[in-house]
């Protein structure tokens, strides 16, 4: 393959695309799924991807994706198909849990340091307030893998090791007025007694399980949170002293780090059982993004946590609530990479509304997603093709005007734009500043949603010359040439025509018959929103426009399974090659429950790719409560 | 300055003074009157746009000694004044395998970057600072501002942690001055002790004790990378436990005592911050070149931004990604060597108008720091993630040399290393078996060799010759 790559890349290449891509079949790509990567015993899906054109496809395989007991994965040779569809059948796909067809896919021990969201929640939830610490202190950014921020990349930084000790300092001060209902004391006098029962009880919770003896009061000077009581109360008060207890518990590892590596210590090659408090733990921050309750606890202290019912109830009774938790919705954004919207910005000059219709955008996709996954079908289907908008108030009028309605509220019928990617919020994430980008859109819908292997034209050392813009040519026609070239097309083929098909939709979003490429220009070129792709994967058709397309993917099982690895890697927060057999577990599992198109389950077609579903699954898999300790 | 030095000049100012905060810039002038070295220092910096290589390369007329850096329209032309304190590199290539944007991450770590876009190594700074402990003796180990954003990513960040971790950057002036200047105490020489000051002191060491007792009790459960993580925290923790011990304190006193910056209205890139980014860029630039000369720290990384907005006052296009990088038509110098024609001149004057800002930045830190006396014993490294920013190449970045480098270096040239393909194939690829590129980790080892860490490789390529020894040309 090499050798096909230095030839191509001996040609003067002329691929026409900003920050775009090119293909083949064998090596991953930053963002694509990293199933690939680990050798040769698993395929990604699409299929072996071998054949000298790098395109990968699913051959005929995928065009009947059930096939094989709804293990959808021609090469993944370490998923046994035949205990798999077995499963299927016998368990009509709920309650009991089923075995594991690999049991040693197992997800590495670790810890990992609270994401910013998190740390927001974990602080109201033991504070008692609305604070947002992560923005009231400035914490930096959190660091991004596979673009979620729960993830195994966040570390104590000079600078976050700063941001923390200023909040952690500001939090205690701010709380110590209110010690008398965190830490009460009868005795009139209050004392190291008092504190210590504080310690203990309040620990338990900020440190999400019982506090050790040396956490309490330890050997050496300092050592534990009653040292850092006498410090402070030295010459001064009770609360004084209960405030540099808060200070040094907010400050704690206990604190900060969430912890999966089961009881006391292992050694590498071990495999561990989460605690109870682990596991709650797990369940609730998955869920919330914030610590177990005490009921959780409880539950999980009672055992109820060791089997996949019991884990399955408890995941129902954290996301079956009357709203979708915040967390939950935010994964879903970081999916798609709408939450990037922030960070987004137009040429003033071309795209003059956008600042205006900016937060409007992101409060309508969180809306969105709320009201399809927490009170409709609750499927990615859904999510892709409803004929609707949502707007829990009035609908903003700069929003009203981008897609041409009235202020109307609830949900707001729309014509054309299906779905959350004909949105006002992804097209704009997913263009340039000053004109759309067919190609960061293919690609995007290529590798987040269709789990298409498509790589960057830097590996594939291919030379990008964009096109210049010019009055007279579409985007559509100047971003063309990939297709001609032959270094490009392998993966042009596939991206582009999945990027036209929104080419009815400028930079922010605004529906468009033509382009306007000068300021001011009326008769620009005309807009073509039509595409076939035929460049052999499962996704080729006909489609007349971005509609056709997201009815296309909406019904796809490709894009389910493509969904629910993508749910495994932001609540997991793992996507590395590490966890790559893990994955495909997990992933399996969840088909076997819910998706096999097995004939009991026809009926139930309505409700796959299913969110919760998908969450119900993870927790319910039997491997989710087991780490193996990596060395 | 070496410990003889020292004691002639303690015994000359006398030994009470030594707590003052002017000590330094004392010391300072008094060691290079004496002959010694300072304290060796690096900063490293960032610009985006890759360069307009028309109005960069040497002239025809230039030796390696004797050049000009004032041609028409040329974009080094604010550092003439400083030319025998430079090395201008032509032809240095950054083997990132990223995009050119996720590249920015490559110019210190010298790693490819991977799958997840980071790195896989630490950066040039930390591997010094941290890791070889040359930031030790400062109460600040190391510092990495940015301008207009903070997000963690390959392509916005220079400094990385172990194991290639992006390490966060400081945004805001205010706080790049609160770090480096606030823990000294304002109360100067002379002040009774401060009841309330000292038990703030005592709390804060106590928290910090407790902290790392608490971090070293979960480590001990841990096998592996997993420690890694911790380890990181200690050393933050560390940092913190530095800042809180007593450093001389500047206070009001002309010299170690820089202004403190104003606050600013807007920071943060795509929202609002643009127009602040040259002010920004300044007060950056002043509290750091401050902060190296008083010793309050010795390594530095500074990732530069655009002015993409309207009206800015280089008069260029709102969108000077999309405007004026991409639109970037080279000719054959711009393309890597390739016999592309004469490409289109129109299009270089905004590129190379950029570029002459971003050299104008790099010459402010040079007078202010030689002003102060340190730039003798500064090796500033600037760089950006791109050579020809229309192609994204990472080949053939612009990169210079700047600073006294304690005499590590000779300095003073222009110099241009190998092409990197032989002139039959001036097409290869980095993969072709006649690629010769020279990579920016021969760079890093020189700047490492200089601060006395005998290393001679250094980052993550796949051919070991791409990161092997030093560039000898440097010395």
């Amino acid at each position: 393959m090499f050798g096909l790559l230095r030839h191509a890349a001996a040609f003067r290449v002329a691929c026409v695309a900003l920050g775009l891509v090119a293909c083949s079949g064998e090596i991953e790509s930053g963002d694509a799924p990293p199933m690939g990567s680990a050798g040769n015993s698993s395929i990604p899906r699409g299929g072996a991807a071998s054949s000298a054109g790098g395109v990968p496809g699913r051959g005929g395989a995928g065009s009947t994706p059930s096939n094989s007991g709804g293990s959808g994965d021609p090469g993944g040779g370490a998923v046994s198909n035949g205990a798999v569809s077995n499963g299927a059948a016998s368990t009509g796909g709920a309650g009991q849990g089923l075995p594991p067809a690999n049991p040693d896919a197992l997800i590495p021990a670790r810890i990992r340091r609270l994401a910013n969201a998190e740390y927001d929640q974990s602080a109201r939830s033991l504070l008692g307030s609305a604070l947002s610490p992560s923005i009231d202190y400035d914490f930096p950014p959190d660091a991004r893998q596979a673009g979620f921020t729960v993830n195994d990349a966040q570390r104590v930084d000079p600078v976050v090791a700063r941001q923390y000790a200023t909040a952690a300092e500001t939090l205690a001060a701010s709380v110590k007025a209110d010690v008398q209902r965190l830490a009460p004391c009868s005795d009139p006098n209050p004392g190291e007694a008092c504190a210590k029962q504080f310690i203990e009880s309040f620990g338990a919770k900020v440190y999400r399980r019982p506090l050790t003896a040396a956490e309490i009061d330890g050997p050496g000077e300092n050592d534990g949170l009653l040292d850092l009581y006498r410090v402070g109360a030295e010459g001064a008060s009770y609360a004084d002293g209960i405030e540099q207890v808060i200070r040094g518990m907010l400050s704690s590892a206990g604190f900060l780090y969430l912890t999966e590596i089961g009881e006391g210590t292992s050694s590498p090659g071990t495999k561990v059982q989460l605690t109870p408090y682990e596991l709650a733990s797990s369940l609730s921050y998955i869920a919330t993004a914030g610590p177990p309750s005490e009921s959780l606890v409880a539950s999980a202290l009672a055992g109820e946590l060791d089997t996949p019912e019991g884990r399955r109830q408890a995941m129902s009774a954290l996301i079956d609530g009357a709203e979708l938790p915040a967390r939950v919705v935010r994964m879903v954004e970081e999916w798609l990479g709408i939450d990037r919207l922030g960070a987004t910005a137009k040429d003033s000059n071309i795209y003059p509304g956008f600042d205006a219709v900016k937060a409007p955008l992101a409060r309508e996709t969180r809306e969105f997603i709320a009201e399809v996954f927490g009170r409709s079908t609750g499927t990615v289907g859904e999510l892709l093709n409803a004929d609707y908008t949502y707007s829990s108030g009035m609908l903003e009028a700069p929003l009203a005007e981008l897609y041409g309605v009235n202020a109307a509220q609830g949900r707001i019928s729309l014509e054309r734009r299906r779905g959350i990617l004909n949105q006002g919020a992804f097209l704009s994430v997913f263009a340039h500043a000053h004109e759309s980008s067919p190609v960061l859109r293919g690609v995007t819908i290529g590798r987040r949603l269709a789990c298409l292997p498509i790589q960057s034209p830097s590996e594939l050392n291919i030379l990008v010359v964009p096109p210049l813009p010019d009055p007279s040519k579409s985007t559509r026609d100047r971003f063309a040439a990939h297709s001609q070239d032959a270094a490009c097309a392998g993966c042009h083929r596939i991206i582009d025509p999945l990027g036209f098909v929104f080419e009815s939709y400028d930079g922010m979003g605004r529906y468009r018959e033509r382009e306007v490429v000068l300021q001011g220009q009326t008769d620009g070129p005309v807009v073509d929103s039509h595409a076939v792709l035929g460049a052999g994967t499962w996704l080729d058709g006909d489609y007349a426009d971005s509609d056709a397309l997201v009815a296309r993917l909406s019904e796809s099982p490709e894009v389910r399974e493509c969904f629910a690895r993508h749910v495994f890697r932001g609540s997991i927060g793992r996507s590395d090659a590490d966890v790559k057999a893990a994955e495909d577990e997990f992933v399996r599992y969840w088909k076997e429950l819910w998706e096999a198109e097995d004939a009991a389950l026809k009926s139930d077609s309505l409700q796959q790719g299913n969110l919760k579903r998908v969450l119900l699954s993870l927790v319910q898999n039997p491997l989710f409560s087991q780490r193996i300790v990596l060395p | 300055m070496k410990p003889s030095s020292r004691r002639a000049f303690l015994r000359t100012v006398g030994g009470g003074f030594a707590s003052l905060p002017f000590f330094r810039l004392i010391e300072n002038s008094y060691a290079q009157s004496m002959g010694d070295k300072l304290p060796l220092k690096f900063v490293g910096i960032y610009h985006p746009h890759g360069v307009c290589a028309e109005h960069w390369v040497a002239r025809g007329t230039d030796t390696e000694t004797n050049f000009d850096l004032e041609f028409e329209n040329s974009s080094l032309s604010p550092l003439a004044p400083f030319k025998d304190k430079l090395i201008a590199i032509e032809g240095i290539d950054i083997l990132s395998s990223a995009n050119g944007h996720d590249t920015c991450g490559a110019i210190l770590t010298g790693s490819r970057i991977n799958g997840d876009l980071k790195p896989s190594n630490s950066s040039l700074d930390q591997f010094l600072a941290v890791e070889h402990k040359l930031g030790t003796a400062t109460r600040v180990t190391s510092v990495a501002l940015a301008v207009g954003t903070k997000e963690l990513k390959s392509g916005t960040t220079l400094s990385f942690g172990p194991g290639g971790e992006p390490l966060s950057k400081i945004i805001d002036p205010v706080k790049a001055y609160d770090l480096l200047f606030d823990g000294f105490s304002p109360s100067g020489m002379g002040s009774t002790p401060d009841p309330a000051a000292e038990r703030k002191r005592k709390l804060a060491q106590a928290n910090l004790a407790f902290v790392r007792a608490d971090v070293k009790r979960l480590e001990a459960r841990l096998s592996g990378e997993e420690r890694q993580k911790l380890e990181q925290h200690l050393t933050s923790l560390s940092e913190l436990e530095k800042q809180f011990s007593g450093m001389p304190s500047s206070g009001s006193v002309a010299g170690c005592a820089p202004k403190k910056p104003g606050a600013i209205d807007k920071l943060e890139q795509y929202n609002g911050g643009e127009p602040f980014f040259d002010a920004i860029t300044d007060a950056h630039i002043d509290v750091l070149a401050q902060a190296l000369a008083c010793d309050v720290t010795r390594f530095a990384t500074l990732f530069m931004n655009d002015l993409s907005y309207m009206g800015n006052p280089l008069g260029l296009p709102a969108d000077n990604h999309g405007s004026v990088a991409h639109t970037y038509s080279s000719s054959d110098i711009g393309q890597n060597g390739r016999p592309v024609g004469a490409g289109d001149p129109s299009t270089w004057l905004p590129l190379s108008k950029f570029n002459k800002y971003s050299y104008s930045k790099v010459a402010r830190l040079m007078q202010k720091l030689d002003e102060l006396g340190v730039l003798d014993s500064t090796i500033i490294y600037v760089s950006s993630d791109m050579g020809n920013p229309a192609l994204h190449s990472t080949r053939n970045v612009p990169t210079l040399i700047a600073g006294g480098a304690n005499g590590a270096f000779r300095m003073g040239r222009r110099l241009k290393v190998a092409a990197d393909c032989p002139a039959s194939s001036p097409w290869c690829g980095e993969n072709d078996a006649v690629f010769e590129g020279v990579t920016n980790n021969h760079i890093l080892v020189s700047i490492a060799n200089a601060f006395g860490v005998d290393i001679d490789s250094f980052g993550q390529q796949p051919d070991a010759k791409h990161k092997t020894g030093a560039l000898a040309e440097l010395a």
